[in-house]
Order: C-alpha cells, then structure tokens, then sequence
C-alpha cells in the first residue's frame, strides 16, 4: 500500500492554510491531525480512498467548521482540485463503459446515475446526497439503465474501437450534465456542490488522455468547466448566498483554474465542428475575461449566442441570449426577445424578465414570485426572495 | 463462533506524526488483510466521537464526547474464530494496542 502520508498532510495543511488563513494555525494543523487518525481507523477497512487528498481535505476541512462551530459543511472547492490526485487515462474499455452508460437507450437522468456509480465509482448514497434525491430513486435508475442495456442487447455489442471517437458526443453530454447539476445543485444552503463539478472535470480529464477522447469538443467542453470553476469563489457570498455576474467580486476570479481554461480554449479551435460546447466555453470564456460587468463584450456574447441557438435553441439558452440582448441594446429588446417564447417551468426564464422588468420602471412582483416558486435550489430562492 | 473486537482509546493516534502514521497504516493494513485472508472478516468501521449517552428514558442526555475520554470505543470489528483463545490471538497483534488502545473481545450470541 503506497501512501505517503508525510506529503498528503503537508499539501492538506497548506491547503487549508491559503483557504483559511494562517492566523488560526493550530486549528488548523489539529484538524489535519484529525483526519490522519481517521485514515488510520478507516482506511484499512474501507481502503484507501480514490483521491486520498481530496479526502483529507474534506475530512479536515470538516473538523475545522466543526472546530469554530459555524454549523456549516465544509465544502470542497474546486481550486482543491490542484490537490487532487493527478487524473490517469481511461484505457480503451474503460471508454467504452462510459459510452455503454450513455448509451442512447437509457434517459439522461438514469444515464448520469449510472455514470456515477459505474465510472466515476460512487455509491448510490452519496450520488443521492449530492444531487438530493432519495437513495431509492437513485437506485431506481440505476436498475432502470441496466434494465434497458439488457432490453437492447447492448451488453454483449459494446461499441466497436472504430465507433469510439464518433460517439463520443453522448459521453460530452452526460459530463456536461453533471457538472451543470453540480453547479445548480443546493447542498446544505450552499449554491453549488463543487465534488460533482470535480468529478464530471476529473472524468473528462481521463477521458482526454485516450487517444480517442481527444478532441476540439473535448477540449471546449473542458475550458467551460475551467472558466465555471474560475468563476465559482466569486459566486457565492460570505453567508452561502448567491451573487449574480453583476455583482460578483471578480478579483476573486481563480486565474489558475482561468489559465487552464485560455489553454483548453487555444486546442479547441482546430477541425471544422464548432459544437454547442465551443459556444458556450466562449460565452463563459467572455464573462470570465471581462474586468466588470459593464466592460463584458456583449457584441461577442449575443453572437456566440446565437451560434448557440442553431445548435440548440433550448430555452436556457435563449433566456442567456435575451439577457446578452438586453445589455448591449436595452431592456426593452430583450424583454421583447424574452416574451418572443414561453418558458413555464424555468424559474431563470422570470427572474431574468424581472430583471429586466425592474430595470425598465415595470412592476416585477409577479416574475419574481414564479421564479422562486419554480427553483429547486434553496440558495436561489432566498436570492430571488430578497432582491 | 462470531467474535465482537472492540477497540477504545486510540486518541494517541491523534499525536503522531505523519510518516509515523504512515507507519501504523501500513501496519494496520497488514492487520486487516490477514483478517480477510484468513476468512475471518465478518465486518467493521470506526466510530466517529460524536454521540450522546443516555441513562434513562427521561434522564439527561450527555452531548458530544463521553465523559471519560480515554474509554470511547473508536471502532468495532466482528470476526469468526474457533474459540476464545484464538480470538484472542487475532486481536494480540491489532496494531492500536501499541498506540494506547485496549482490545475488547466479545463472543456474539448465537442463539443456540
């Protein structure tokens, strides 16, 4: 068993250093203490976790919120990502188990359960946790993938070597739909679970090390991830509330994470498919190089927007397409670009025209209300409650 | 016959150091791997020291860590062993009894 103990604490200790300051360092050295008596009392039962660092991190992390007893859950954030242990290349099979767990006949909700549980390894409990649901549930769906593997015969027909490269849009896919349920997801009053966003980033990362995951969209899809973790410190105020882009600190912005991102960004603009994902790490690439709100170059946005909208004229992002409208020709526009469709059930869809009907001098009461009504994230609500 | 291992008082883990701890996992993993080669492993897990203790239904509940410190249990195995005595011998060499820990070892009912 190959553990080095002696480094793994000292990254955890620095870690938490940079995090939390170094004011308070014998809480903090403590806490490390901790988590090393608690791989030593579980590690040989359960093994060694995948990520020894990352467990540490959060173990640690966790004592000292426990230590200065705000209450709060220590979340992992994603610039721990640096600890985490560096990301080996899926082998050809381990590929095609991905493409087996997104295989077109299974839902997409069942296809990011199962994704979890048989590729990234987590058990239906904290799969459950991270995106709230019941464990049942997400057992559920796991049955149902493998149900509907059986009914196909897909099993036995794993996807040829040949096959890999042009299926891989369905494993694109299901990564980006992990790291955008991370990303919306509440956990304990929190706005994101960052661990679901690593997990999606740490899967693409391996699968960009095969041969056959190399590619322009690959790399697009991993500087979206980048520039969302860059973003991410500054998301989230002091007291777990949410900040919109307006109002975000963008010093806070993480440029290792934004770094990353500009290199994925250089190695996707070769080969001639310009996938959804090219413009939406565009998009994010503009919001997370901007100095301020006002100095974003929305000419660019509402362009790779609508790049976007032939792709995918889905209604998330059409309403990311009337806000760009909005700011770089009035309100007015794209309150008119956002009543051009009817989204009934996306909360984003009326807190954008309440947004705009506020900036316009319009009464907003309604729209605010259906859109805390119809989000699922606690962080959002009180965010759209209180403004 | 099933056998209880109950191990308290395993808070000088708590003062090693790294690479000392390093030691004793590797130790203890020796430890739990002959366990399960030997086919003896029925179960296990650590206890975290949060909890509360309770001396009657309506009494005072004591919260967080019990009172006498040295004394919680910090984790639990159960195990199969032909008798006492060898149950006993698995437990010698658990690798907290050179930490400060004690090893309590439990037969479990067997209802026969």
């Amino acid at each position: 068993m190959n553990v080095d103990l002696a480094q793994l604490s000292r990254r955890t200790t620095a870690h938490l250093a940079r995090k939390f300051g170094a004011k308070n360092f014998d809480d903090l050295e403590d806490s490390v203490q901790d988590a090393i008596a608690a791989a030593l009392r579980t590690w040989p039962i359960h093994g060694v976790p995948d990520k020894p660092a990352a467990w540490l991190l959060k173990v640690a992390g966790n004592r000292l919120v426990d230590r200065w007893s705000s209450g709060a859950r220590y979340v992992l954030m994603p610039d721990a990502a640096l600890l985490l242990d560096e990301p080996e290349s899926f082998t050809d099979d381990e590929l095609k188990l991905l493409l087996l767990c997104c295989h077109p006949a299974i839902s997409e909700e069942d296809q990011i359960a199962f994704t979890l549980k048989t590729v990234a390894g987590l058990g239906n409990r904290q799969i459950a946790r991270a995106f709230l649901l019941e464990e049942a549930t997400v057992a559920q769906r796991i049955v149902r993938a493998k149900a509907r593997l059986r009914a196909e015969g897909a099993i036995v027909t794993l996807p040829h070597t040949s096959e890999l490269a042009e299926r891989m849009d369905a494993a694109h896919r299901v990564l980006y739909l992990i790291f955008s349920e991370g990303y919306s997801t509440t956990e304990g009053g929190m706005a994101t679970n960052a661990d679901m966003c690593l997990t999606a980033m740490s899967l693409l990362d391996s699968l960009m090390l095969n041969p056959f995951g190399e590619s322009p969209t690959s790399h697009a899809l991993a500087a979206l991830f980048c520039f969302s973790f860059a973003r991410l410190p500054a998301r989230i105020a002091e007291d777990g509330s949410l900040l919109t882009l307006e109002d975000q600190d963008r010093t806070q912005y993480d440029s290792g994470w934004r770094e990353r991102g500009l290199r994925h960004m250089s190695k996707c603009a070769t080969g001639r498919v310009a996938s959804v994902y090219h413009a939406l790490a565009a998009i994010s690439a503009e919001h997370t190089l901007a100095k301020s709100f006002s100095d974003t170059r929305w000419e660019r946005i509402v362009e790779f927007y609508e790049h976007l909208l032939l792709k995918e004229p889905s209604p998330v992002h059409r309403v990311g397409y009337a806000i760009a409208v909005a700011m770089l020709k009035g309100h007015a526009q794209g309150l008119r670009e956002l009543r051009s469709f009817a989204a009934p059930r996306l909360s984003s869809y009326f807190a954008a025209m309440a947004w705009m009907e506020e900036h316009l001098g319009l009464d907003a009461s309604e729209s605010k209300k259906l859109a805390a009504s119809l989000t699922k994230n606690e962080a959002e609500r009180k965010f759209l409650l209180s403004a | 016959m099933k056998f209880m291992l109950l191990i308290r008082g395993e808070d000088k883990f708590r003062q090693l150091s790294p690479t000392e701890a390093e030691a004793v996992l590797e130790k203890y993993f020796a430890w739990a791997r002959r366990l399960r080669d030997e086919g003896r492993y029925l179960d296990g897990d650590a206890l975290t020291d949060k909890g509360v203790l309770l001396k009657s239904a309506e009494g005072m509940v004591t919260d967080g860590p019990l009172p006498e410190n040295k004394d919680i249990v910090g984790g639990y195995f159960t195990f199969t062993a032909e008798s006492m005595e060898e149950a006993v011998e698995v437990c010698r060499d658990c690798p907290s009894l050179s930490y400060g820990g004690s090893a309590e070892v439990r037969q479990i009912s067997l209802y026969e």
